[in-house]
């Protein structure tokens, strides 16, 4: 064995994680080498000092901080891999998606671009503007997303929780 | 070869069992097939284990009793991603140990201060020896929070948790070899920076 294998196995050795033939070939090494015996002795004084670190107890508030943190999160973070598992539940968001794409879709068929075309008539693009103008600002993407979180969080506190 | 104490029934903090037959996983398997009460004995029975390993790598009493909450909170949405067939212990160790390395890289905060480590001092001890005592534990608690948080991490759980170095790559998903190489360099880092310390024992 050769001074850098053997180095690299001090930690094992020490540790008592070595096979016996692997800690009979270290053995033998350090037997024959002075400088990875010191290294060796070295290695064996740190890993005894790291018994001086010693982790305090836990609080006896520990469980009941766990669980308020699990109350927190149901509330405010529903559980979206649950919600996947149910899509009936999340069917109305799904809708309410599906109804903005569409507005927005009419908007941009009926715009500037489009006025020439005919395919918009004058009540869609009037419904189509006060629609979206109540979300004026937000990207699509996340008013459809709040109002999964607004969905999910009803279903969440009055649900199985 | 040390041998690691499987008292399953006692919240000791001792590490975790790697045999196959294990209570925890039952618990775990109950929990996930909706027995809420499966869950509160799991935490009754892990807390200590989970607050030991997460203290030794952060070394601060609130940041790791803080982190070790967060943990169960981790294990109580992962009820449904657990499988049997995978040992429960090495589920708990890769969700700790990522719970570990993702939030101290977030917070980015590494306190150079010490601790706790040494308020438990025998009671026969003289003051003196219990401030002696108190400044090593101080020494070698700074001397593990210095090493690169992968050392680090590969320290407690070779060193504290008694696992082997293939359940330690198991549990950092990486490769024996790798864990090898951080357990090395770890070793070479603590000697030098506890090199008072190792002359005078």
């Amino acid at each position: 064995m050769t001074c850098k294998r053997a180095s690299r196995k001090l930690m094992s050795f020490i540790g008592g994680r070595l096979t016996l033939a692997e800690a009979e070939s270290v053995e033998q090494h350090l037997t024959n080498c002075a400088t990875c015996a010191g290294a060796a002795a070295e290695l064996k004084r740190t890993w005894a000092l790291l018994d001086m670190v010693e982790a305090p107890k836990a609080s006896p508030e520990f469980e009941t901080a766990v669980f308020a943190r699990l109350q927190r999160r149901r509330r405010w973070l529903p559980e979206l891999p649950a919600l996947l598992w149910q899509p009936r539940r999340l069917a109305p968001a799904f809708a309410f998606a599906a109804a903005v794409l569409a507005t927005g879709w009419v908007g941009v068929r009926s715009g500037p671009d489009h006025a020439g075309s005919g395919g918009s008539s004058a009540v869609t693009q009037d419904l189509s503007q006060e629609f979206t103008g109540a979300f004026a600002g937000y990207p699509a993407g996340s008013v459809g997303a709040a109002y999964v979180m607004l969905v999910s969080t009803g279903a969440s506190d009055g649900g199985r929780e | 070869m040390e041998t690691r104490t499987q008292d399953l029934d006692r919240d000791d903090g001792r590490a975790l069992p790697s045999g196959e037959s294990d209570v925890d996983a039952d618990l775990m398997a109950r929990f996930a097939a909706g027995d809420d009460g499966a869950f509160e004995t799991l935490l009754t029975r892990r807390r200590q284990w989970v607050l030991n390993l997460v203290y030794r790598f952060v070394g601060d009493r609130e940041e790791a009793e803080d982190l070790a909450q967060e943990a169960f909170v981790r294990l109580h949405r992962a009820r449904r991603r657990y499988r049997p067939t995978a040992r429960f212990s090495t589920f708990l160790y890769r969700l700790v140990t990522n719970l570990c390395l993702n939030e101290t890289r977030r917070r980015q905060r590494r306190p150079t201060v010490v601790l706790e480590a040494a308020d438990e001092v025998a009671a026969d001890d003289s003051p003196a020896k219990t401030a002696t005592r108190r400044e090593l534990a101080a020494q070698v608690q700074t001397a593990l929070r210095r090493l690169p948080d992968n050392q680090r991490l590969a320290m407690v759980l070779f060193r504290f948790e008694g696992l082997s170095q293939r359940e330690v790559a198991e549990a950092m998903e990486c490769s024996v070899g790798a864990v090898e190489a951080l357990l090395h360099r770890a070793g070479r880092n603590l000697r030098r920076d506890l090199q008072e310390y190792v002359e005078e024992s």
